[in-house]
């Protein structure tokens, strides 16, 4: 058994050399990215969801149509979409300063992450919670059920299935920004990549980076995936 | 009791204003079937939804049983809304929901125990003859099944009145009868007030007592249901009893000179229809013998709406011309409606 672990041990020293030669820079880019991912994600799912609610039920036609409300939102979500992130990661260091108290490090990328992922997230609930069919929220008013109720025992509750497609979108898609977020000395997988792989040519990093990336994109989708199929009666 | 006055309802787009409801005047009683017959975009569901404020009248007032729902603030129109059920075309069940879950959604807040729920929700589902669907999603049942749920939903909360927004009209002929002897077994039973939206009239002839026509916003014929399609006023009402009578194919057959319709001289070709309740005498063969005339019936369409035969004959009479006239004014004067549709008696 032993004997079989320390031959495949060599056998990768063999393989990717500059990679063993670091395992523990390279574990602690994967715990970055988690970390950035995870906490970044979290703030955002909560904010994005609460605008894509709003966003929803205040626009034309809403169980809370609020024209201005609506306009507003809406404008400052195209707004911060239409900004690239790498722009957004420099813009936003005084606001972060402020905030978290620093602008680098992996707290220092949140506040940037934070904002790269809302307005995408808070888009994929809007067309989440717009296939919830118009007829059932009326059939829900006709019951008597105010706006509250129906956010959340009609909008939410219909679309769990939707709202998780869009998570799980939203969520490979922030693994991205934050390879980004080496710029701001936040570390993570894509600043490991870049600083070995390309400036160093340690080829075989870049591969090893890229493998875990997809391992982890996988593991988001097949879990979401399954959430979604197991709230799916259409 | 439903009572709305003066109540119009326009939608304004970015061009123009849409009058989708305009002054329309109407009462029904209480535990009654009332019918809204009207043909696509007449604003039946628009009124509809003024009943139970889902579309806020721009002018007007709705009252029901003794209060204005237009002047109740938000809060109390929820209140009353879950006395008023409604059902659509489209059925609009929670698809996430099962069906029990569907059914006790309206429960969720009145108050009742967990276990008070589960048993009205049992009760509702024997009501509609759906017991065993109970853990099924919307998506494993039919369409009639559907409506069932709905209906099942709709009566959660005991509501004195029901509206049925085409509650039939994405269902098959056969499903649709079931549904509509339900919703007759309902109103019976429940003694519930049911509103019926509708542009087939079928629904109507099955179960209204009253009936209103509308076109273009308006409520153009309004009465009880035999009256209404006995003696119809407006070119509309008879177009809807076109379309489920027989006896306006008459005028096809004579237009492409069929040889049931060709006429000898001397003969003429008449529509009887029934306009009163208590037709029962023997019409055909009293003027046969009395004025001594053949009347040889080519089509008849008589059918029962309630107790009462609704529809009508077509006959070829022949005999002398004055026998003709007198059969005529003695079958006008039983008060059946009589109409020459097409005479030969002038022909040598
Ligand atoms: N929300 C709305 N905005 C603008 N116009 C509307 C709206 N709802 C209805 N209308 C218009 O009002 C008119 C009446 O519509 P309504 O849906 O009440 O007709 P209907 O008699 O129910 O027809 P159908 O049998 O097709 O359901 C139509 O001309 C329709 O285009
Ligand atoms: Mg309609």
């Amino acid at each position: 058994m032993q004997e079989a672990l320390r031959k495949f041990l060599d056998y990768l020293d063999l393989l990717i050399p500059n990679v063993t030669s670091k395992w523990p820079v390279f574990f602690r880019s994967i715990e970055e990215t988690l970390t950035m991912v995870g906490i970044a994600g979290g703030i955002a799912f909560v904010l994005g969801l609460a605008l894509g609610v709003i966003v929803t039920v205040t626009k034309k036609g809403g169980v809370m149509e609020r024209s201005v409300v609506y306009h507003t939102l809406d404008k400052l979500v195209n707004f911060f979409r239409s900004i690239p992130f790498i722009i957004l990661l420099a813009g936003l260091i005084p606001l972060t300063r402020w905030i978290v108290g620093s602008a680098i490090g992996v707290r220092g990328a949140i506040v940037p992450l934070v904002f790269g992922t809302v307005p995408f997230f808070t888009r994929q609930i809007e067309a989440a919670l717009a296939e919830v069919d118009r007829g059932v929220v009326e059939a829900a008013q006709s019951m008597g059920s105010g706006p509250l109720e129906i956010v959340f025992r009609v909008y939410l509750k219909e679309s769990v299935g939707a709202i998780t497609r869009g998570t799980t979108i939203t969520a490979i898609n922030l693994i991205g920004l934050s390879a980004m977020a080496g710029a701001v000395g936040a570390g993570g997988l894509g600043d490991f990549a870049i600083r070995y792989g390309h400036q160093r040519n340690q080829l075989d990093v870049t591969y090893v980076t890229v493998l875990t990336l997809v391992l982890i994109v996988n593991v988001i989708q097949v879990f979401g995936n399954f959430i979604a199929k197991t709230h799916s009666h259409q | 009791m439903i009572e709305l006055e003066n109540v119009g309802k326009s939608f304004d787009t970015e061009e123009s204003s849409i009058e989708a409801v305009r002054d329309v005047n109407l009462k029904i009683e209480r535990g009654e079937v009332y019918g809204i017959i009207g043909f696509s975009g007449a604003g039946k569901s628009t009124l509809v939804r003024c009943i139970n404020l889902l579309e806020r009248p721009t002018t007007g007032k709705v009252v029901v049983d003794g209060v204005e729902l237009t002047g109740l603030p938000e809060r109390e129109l929820r209140r009353t809304r879950k006395k008023i059920g409604m059902i659509f075309q489209q059925f609009n069940l929670f698809a996430s929901r099962t069906v029990a879950q569907n059914i006790a959604y309206p429960l969720k807040y009145s108050g009742l125990s967990r276990k008070r729920i589960a048993d009205r929700t049992r009760e509702l589902l024997n009501l509609v003859g759906l017991e065993d669907k109970e853990r099924a999603y919307p998506s494993q049942l039919s369409g009639g099944q559907k409506q069932r749920v709905a209906i099942a939903r709709a009566l959660a909360n005991d509501p004195g009145i029901l509206l049925c927004d085409e509650a039939t009209s994405s269902l098959d002929p056969q499903t649709t009868l079931s549904i509509l002897r339900l919703l007759k077994d309902l109103n019976v039973k429940l003694g519930i007030t049911i509103v019926v939206i509708t542009h087939e009239m079928q629904v109507v002839k099955e179960i209204c007592d009253r009936v209103a026509v509308m076109e273009n916003g308006c409520i153009v014929e309004e009465g009880d249901v035999f009256s209404v399609f006995a003696d119809p006023k407006r070119q509309i009402t008879r177009d809807f009893i076109d379309t489920t009578s027989n006896l306006s194919k008459i005028h096809a057959l004579i237009a492409s000179d069929s040889p049931i319709t060709r006429l000898r001289p001397g003969e003429c070709i008449v529509r009887l229809k029934y306009l009163e309740k208590n037709v029962s005498e023997a019409l055909v063969s009293t003027i046969s013998r009395q004025f001594n005339i053949n009347a040889n019936i080519i089509f008849g369409d008589i059918e029962f709406l309630g107790d009462a035969p609704i529809g009508g004959l077509i006959l070829i009479v022949s005999g002398r011309g004055e026998d003709i006239d007198g059969a005529i004014a003695w079958l006008k004067n039983k008060n059946v409606g009589v109409e020459v549709i097409s005479d030969a008696r002038g022909a040598a």
